[in-house]
């Protein structure tokens, strides 16, 4: 008995490891199913049937496992809170919040994080504002571009008396590189919604999942006939709250190593070298070359490598990445925390 | 609001037909049970005991399923704002209404992105399409027809318009999506579908039909218990308006469709203008200044526009659309597939329960 005491109180000093906004939900999920089991427990001695109490005694086991779920999460961020976040934090290094993207503009305001990132989803989020910002400039540039293009594209001459004349359409071939510049709108495009949407289910998982799915999935877990729902409902809040963030973080990480390796400037591109070389199209002098001068800034190093690198493997390869960590771990958890404990082993341990 | 919460009018009438139901229910089984009697068949005589049981069961579990429904529609969102010790809510009384006022709160800031992006895409459309003459060598060349250079000064941003024709085509999905949703939960709060209850009890009973019995009940469970109570939930965890309001960019937006960014230029013109306006004043002895306000207006500002940086340039404010986008996306599309997702597994739970045929023996001990 006084084991069983020893193991419990071993729980207890876990619990109050650290005070974080999701214990109270997620103890009184469990203090509710107990009462159930309980109530049932005690209506088993009314009507006498040992059936029915081997079987609530049966999910009363269930419940102590997961108690120790519960103490094990709160271990799990009380570590976190107390050893990884500092060390995360030495290694993250935002110089500056005005460096965050525009896109980031109205969260400024009301996620913290954006002023003073304290854990590792805040450290995420930041991350993932920092990749937001860089696909904003790549945006940036594109635009300034196509403004450049566009302006020369459109540049006609006409030489007219009283409705007879003549029209010069001498800079319409530049239309072609910028139709080209243009279809690349969606693309880059799609790396930023991305990447937004990953900063969103960030602070979903901080403010729902972990809130609310856990303490209703400790809570399903605890009657055999909604266990697996309850484990896919507590793996899918661990997955999204403990794994995401660091499939993020490791995700940037390995973005940034690629970015040096392969010497990614993104600034060596400025569009003000745009018209250096040739200067603005003449309609008048149907020559070729102010539409070669565009092709070759649409095809330059310069500008392809970081916008493409950012885009697709900043942006898009990078938010998918990210979100496979968290799917596939709710996959294999769900099995290990909806699976029907084996209550002689468990009472052993006891 | 009226609703299954608002009179008992429509709960009331289930009741009445569940009621009917059971009624028929047990008179066809005690028509078989006679028969089995009659041709002393212990096999319709063993089912007719397990049917009658069965209807029990029935009866229980749509005195729950009600009950639950009513309880449900006297939760207020204070009480459980109070409980759950959440900052954000939508107000209202009963699941039902708290969820349809998340719904309608979602369905407009949806709404205020997509007039957010359409500002920008809009505004994007029409200074592309801006044309620019440049009247060579001197401006009363064009007296006798355009002469010299022309151009677009913002034919460029066509890219942008590009990529608000994307977000737009992503927040309107968003837009319809809650759009839907709200309409679903707006014909549930009617007692759409409740009626599934009735045919479910009639079927539980029924030979080869408890299964289809059980899922008609588990649908109804989900869809009036677990689908408002979650979307209940969401509102007191999520509201995306905290990170601020899409339509606040199209107002605090620098860039403004009316003509006064132009009024830095064509000064030179205005006077011009202004000498005319005098003249035609003098010799029609009217007032030139109201008559010619307008098309001088439009003359002045239309002329100048030269370089488009002399614009307050829209490509540095559109960015922020971005994360109402995305925020819009993952409200709607995102936690409303969960939802689904949600509802789907709890009905194939409970079907998988309640259809099954509930241990009569084990039953009996216990009682």
């Amino acid at each position: 008995m006084m084991k069983r005491l020893l193991f419990l109180l071993g729980f207890l000093s876990l619990l109050f490891a650290q005070t974080v906004p999701w214990h109270t939900t997620a103890m009184l999920g469990i203090m509710i199913s107990v009462l159930v089991l309980f109530t049932f427990y005690l209506l088993t001695y009314i009507v006498d049937s040992r059936e029915m109490r081997a079987f609530v005694t049966d999910d009363l086991y269930q419940v102590f496992f997961t108690l120790f779920l519960l103490a094990l999460f709160f271990s799990i961020d009380s570590s976190l809170s107390s050893i990884i976040d500092p060390i995360i934090g030495d290694f993250f290094i935002i110089s500056d919040s005005s460096s965050l993207p525009q896109s980031s503009e109205s969260m400024r305001s009301v996620y913290d994080a954006i002023q003073d990132p304290k854990d590792h989803i805040d450290y995420a989020f930041l991350s993932t504002l920092y990749l937001v910002g860089k696909n904003e400039e790549v945006l940036k540039v594109l635009t300034d571009i196509s403004k450049d293009l566009g302006k020369q594209a459109s540049t006609g001459g006409s030489c007219s008396f009283l409705g007879i004349g003549a029209s010069y359409a001498g800079c319409s071939g530049i239309a072609v590189p910028l139709s080209s510049v243009s279809a690349s709108a969606p693309a880059v495009l799609s790396g930023v919604l991305a990447l937004l949407a990953q900063t969103f289910l960030l602070v979903l998982s901080k403010d729902f999942f972990f809130p609310f799915l856990l303490p209703i999935g400790l809570f399903l877990r605890s009657f055999s006939f909604t266990r697996g729902a309850g484990g896919f409902l507590i793996a899918f809040a661990f997955s999204f709250y403990f794994i995401y963030p660091f499939g993020i973080l490791i995700t940037k990480g390995m973005v940034d190593t690629a970015a040096e390796s392969l010497k990614i400037d993104d600034t060596a591109f400025s569009p003000e070298d745009f018209t250096a070389n040739e200067g603005s199209c003449d309609p008048f002098a149907l020559d070729v070359k102010y539409t070669k001068n565009a092709v070759k800034v649409v095809l330059s190093d310069d500008l392809l490598k970081p916008s493409l690198y950012w885009s697709f493997i900043g942006g898009t390869f990078s938010s998918v990445l990210s979100l496979l960590y968290p799917l596939s771990a709710t996959a294999a958890l769900s099995k290990v925390f909806g699976a029907e404990i084996d209550v002689s082993a468990l009472a052993r341990i006891a | 609001m009226n609703g299954i919460c608002s009179s008992f009018d429509v709960l009331g009438d289930v009741y009445t037909l569940s009621l009917f139901a059971l009624v028929i229910t047990s008179l066809v089984i005690t028509i078989v049970y006679l028969f089995g009697q009659f041709l002393r068949n212990p096999k319709l005589l063993a089912w007719s005991k397990t049917e009658f049981f069965q209807i029990g069961v029935s009866v229980v579990l749509a005195i729950l399923v009600l009950q639950l429904i009513g309880v449900s529609c006297w939760l207020e969102s204070s009480q459980l704002q109070e409980v759950l010790g959440a900052e954000k809510s939508s107000t209202g009384k009963g699941v039902f209404e708290i969820s349809q006022n998340y719904l309608k709160d979602i369905a407009d800031y949806n709404h205020r992105t997509i007039q957010s992006i359409r500002y920008y895409g809009g505004s994007a459309e029409i200074l592309s399409r801006y044309g620019r003459q440049l009247c060579e060598p001197g401006i009363f060349i064009c007296v006798f027809g355009p002469n010299g250079k022309n151009f677009s000064p913002f034919s460029g941003l066509s890219f942008v318009s590009q990529i608000m024709g994307v977000l737009l085509y992503s927040t309107t999905v968003s837009y319809l999506t809650v759009l839907a949703q709200l309409f679903f939960i707006t014909a549930l709060n009617k007692g759409a579908l409740l009626q599934y209850l009735p045919l479910a009890l009639i079927l539980r009973s029924m030979p080869f039909f408890r299964k289809l019995g059980g899922a008609l009940i588990a649908i109804v469970i989900s869809l009036f218990i677990i689908f408002p109570f979650l979307l209940t939930m969401e509102s007191f965890f999520w509201n995306p308006s905290t990170f601020g309001d899409p339509s606040k960019s199209v107002y605090d937006s620098e860039f403004d469709l009316d003509y006064s960014i132009f009024q830095s230029f064509g000064e030179q013109l205005g006077d011009i203008m202004k000498n005319i306006k005098d003249i035609v004043g003098k010799i029609f002895d009217i007032d030139g200044k109201d008559l010619l306000k307008e098309p001088a207006d439009i003359f002045q500002k239309a002329i100048k526009i030269d370089e488009p940086n002399d614009v307050t340039d829209i490509s540095t404010n559109y960015y922020e659309v971005f994360s109402y986008a995305a925020s819009s996306f993952i409200t709607s599309v995102f936690l409303f597939s969960f939802n689904i997702l949600a509802i789907a597994a709890s009905a194939r739970a409970l079907s998988r329960i309640i259809g099954e045929e509930v241990d009569l023996t084990r039953l009996i001990q216990i009682i």
